[in-house]
């Protein structure tokens, strides 16, 4: 890790909460909203990352950091393209572990995944949600949801009725 | 949310932890799995922000749910409205709607007017940004809506500024386009499988809409030509081609064809590729080819060179060193890509994945059964090696063509003929079996 760390530029990751993450500039452009920000030389060294806590931010660095194209910018990387489909098998075994949270940090990566705009992140995130509702009732899913049911007893009727064409 | 970039003279975190105030370009001690702050041992408990707001789905904004809904299927995306008043109306502002109907779905029993009635219903301004359908087989239980409304919900969608739309069809029941019109200036993303494409509906989709990406899969396509400024990346795995096919698209970045049928495409115009995978088979490799070339004992590059300013159509006639002996006799799995370009990044999951796009809503358009990973292609290559990779990197480095190549029709049967189009990619790869990278050479400076 030494090596590979070695002429690469680091970039400083801060959460409003004070911590301050040293990542490569390749993993931080995972996110294509800090990756407009070096490229339109609004970054300096450090950038301060907005309502993500450094819980949450130290994850989505964690998953930016898996996903790196393991390409470099070399014409060496040829040798790197070796059986890319058990590299995709691997990410997505390491996915499936990455993504086993509770819900409110899950929510919290949504949120996090939406607003540093990574899109697999936000796929994964996303997906994982609507797996867990699927066959589920609908006090069960507004439960994974964490929605509260704020309709009336009438109105609910009147909504049933409603879309009734979506219900067979 | 808008982006917030932080002063250099940045204030210093609240909490001030053991040991900060350390100057922010210092390399990290320790690089661990865990990523633990720089600035604080992982030890000390992590603050709570105030209040965390974001425990709850309801409360994140209607383009982050309408994200989430995107994967779900069009009946449980409706049905969504009874959780809470939150979601009441969500279903009808949400820009995806999925209406495949899976093996282990629930849809509503009269689908067709559950269809109907979800496209009239929905909020009339919002766009139907993508579209994905699939239509019925002749074996499925569900019989509730035929190839007919399949059309209609697809031309529904182009009125309604359809971007991306994806259409599956069915292994023994092919489904046609006549009776859809592609004209559609927002266009730009079409996934077709098991479709028969006739020569109008490639002329419109080549003419009449800004289209980027283009990906058939098991399609038949009857056409002469693709001919499009807009196409940016082309898919054509196992299709049959029922003509001889030319594809004249010179903003085309990345290309892959893996087991054409009866006939390959021909390149004109590649310019701009960056990446293309080419998997043949032994078929188009054909007989003719080799007699074709019998008095060819060596790869006079340099003649045939000559003899393609000569004879002013810049034809590539064959004499490509892919011809060589053996190689005919090989499946091939090319690659061409570009490392020098930003695009390889975005383009490196190419093998096992299908291309990804900034501006794709949510990625299960990507995902459906057909998709061929990698792995399976490189299976069927039933563990061959090529037996002349040398001689064909030494071809293709003195072979110094560029710019476009014509092609009498009799010759374009041949597989090496694809090779020898695309031969201006600015670097190559050639694949043997398992992924396994026998030979990589960029072409520097060109």
């Amino acid at each position: 890790m030494a090596t590979r760390e070695a002429g690469k530029k680091m970039i400083m990751l801060k959460s409003p909460d004070g911590m301050e993450f040293e990542v490569e500039e390749a993993v931080a452009m995972e996110s294509q909203t800090i990756r407009k920000m070096i490229e339109d030389d609004c970054a300096d060294t450090a950038i301060l990352i907005p309502n993500i806590n450094s819980k949450i931010l130290s994850r989505v660095i964690e998953y930016c950091n898996k996903h790196v194209p393991t390409t470099g910018a070399t014409g060496a990387a040829a040798s790197d393209t070796v059986a890319p489909a058990a590299l995709a098998e691997d990410l997505k075994i390491w996915d499936a572990e990455f993504i086993k949270v509770n819900r409110a940090t899950r929510f919290n990566l949504i949120q996090a995944a939406s607003y540093l705009n990574i899109k697999g992140l936000l796929d994964l995130t996303s997906q994982t949600t609507i797996d867990t509702i699927s066959d589920n009732s609908l006090e069960e899913i507004r439960s994974f949801l964490s929605t509260k049911n704020d309709y009336l007893p009438e109105e609910e009727q009147t909504i049933r009725r409603e879309n009734q064409w979506a219900f067979q | 949310m808008l982006p917030k970039v932080v002063p250099v003279n940045r204030p210093m975190g609240t909490g001030k932890p053991r040991g900060a105030g350390k100057p922010s370009n210092q390399i990290p001690r320790k690089v661990s799995k865990q990523w633990v702050p720089v600035n604080r041992p992982p030890t000390v408990g992590t603050p709570r922000l105030a209040g965390d707001p974001a425990d709850r789905l309801s409360d994140l904004p209607d383009a982050l749910l309408h994200h989430i809904m995107s994967f779900l299927k069009a009946w449980e995306m409706v049905r969504t409205c009874r959780l809470s008043r939150r979601w009441r109306n969500l279903w009808a502002s949400a820009p995806c709607i999925d209406v495949r109907v899976g093996l282990h779905d629930n849809p509503p029993e009269e689908f067709a007017k559950f269809v109907n009635r979800l496209l009239r219903s929905r909020d009339a301004l919002t766009p139907v940004d993508t579209l994905r359908v699939r239509s019925i087989g002749e074996d499925d239980f569900y019989e509730t809506y035929n190839d007919g409304n399949v059309k209609s919900w697809i031309r529904t969608a182009i009125k309604r500024k359809a971007r991306a739309i994806q259409l599956n069809g069915h292994l023994h029941k092919y489904i046609t386009l006549d009776r859809i019109d592609f004209a559609s200036c927002h266009l730009k993303i079409l996934k077709l499988s098991y479709v028969e494409l006739d020569d109008k509906v490639v002329k419109q989709l080549s003419s009449r809409c800004p289209l980027e990406e283009l990906e058939l899969k098991s399609c038949v396509v009857g056409a002469h030509e693709i001919l499009s400024f807009s196409l940016k990346s082309l898919t054509m795995v196992k299709c049959k081609l029922t003509m001889n096919l030319s594809v004249d698209a010179p903003n085309l970045m990345f290309f892959r064809c893996i087991k054409p049928e009866k006939w390959v495409p021909v390149f004109k115009n590649s310019v701009s590729l960056i990446r293309g995978s080419i998997m043949l088979d032994d078929s188009l490799l054909s007989r003719e080819f080799q007699k074709y070339h019998e008095d060819e004992d060596e790869f006079p590059q340099t003649s045939d060179e000559d003899d393609d300013i000569d004879n002013g159509n810049g034809q590539c006639n064959g004499k490509s060193p892919a011809a060589a002996e053996g190689f005919l006799d090989s499946i091939l799995y090319g690659s061409f890509s570009d490392y020098c370009d930003g695009y390889s990044d975005d383009f490196y999951d190419g093998y096992s994945d299908d291309i990804k796009d900034d501006y794709d809503y949510g990625s299960d358009i990507n995902s459906d059964d057909d998709i061929y990973e990698y792995s399976e292609i490189a299976n069927g290559t039933e563990d061959k090696y090529f037996a002349n990779v040398s001689e064909f990197s030494k071809g293709g480095k003195n072979s110094g063509y560029s710019g476009n190549y014509g092609f009498n029709d009799y010759k374009t049967l041949g597989g090496q003929n694809i090779l020898c189009s695309l031969l201006n990619a600015r670097s190559i790869e050639l694949l043997g079996h398992s992924g396994e990278s026998s030979y990589a050479k960029a072409k520097q400076g060109n």
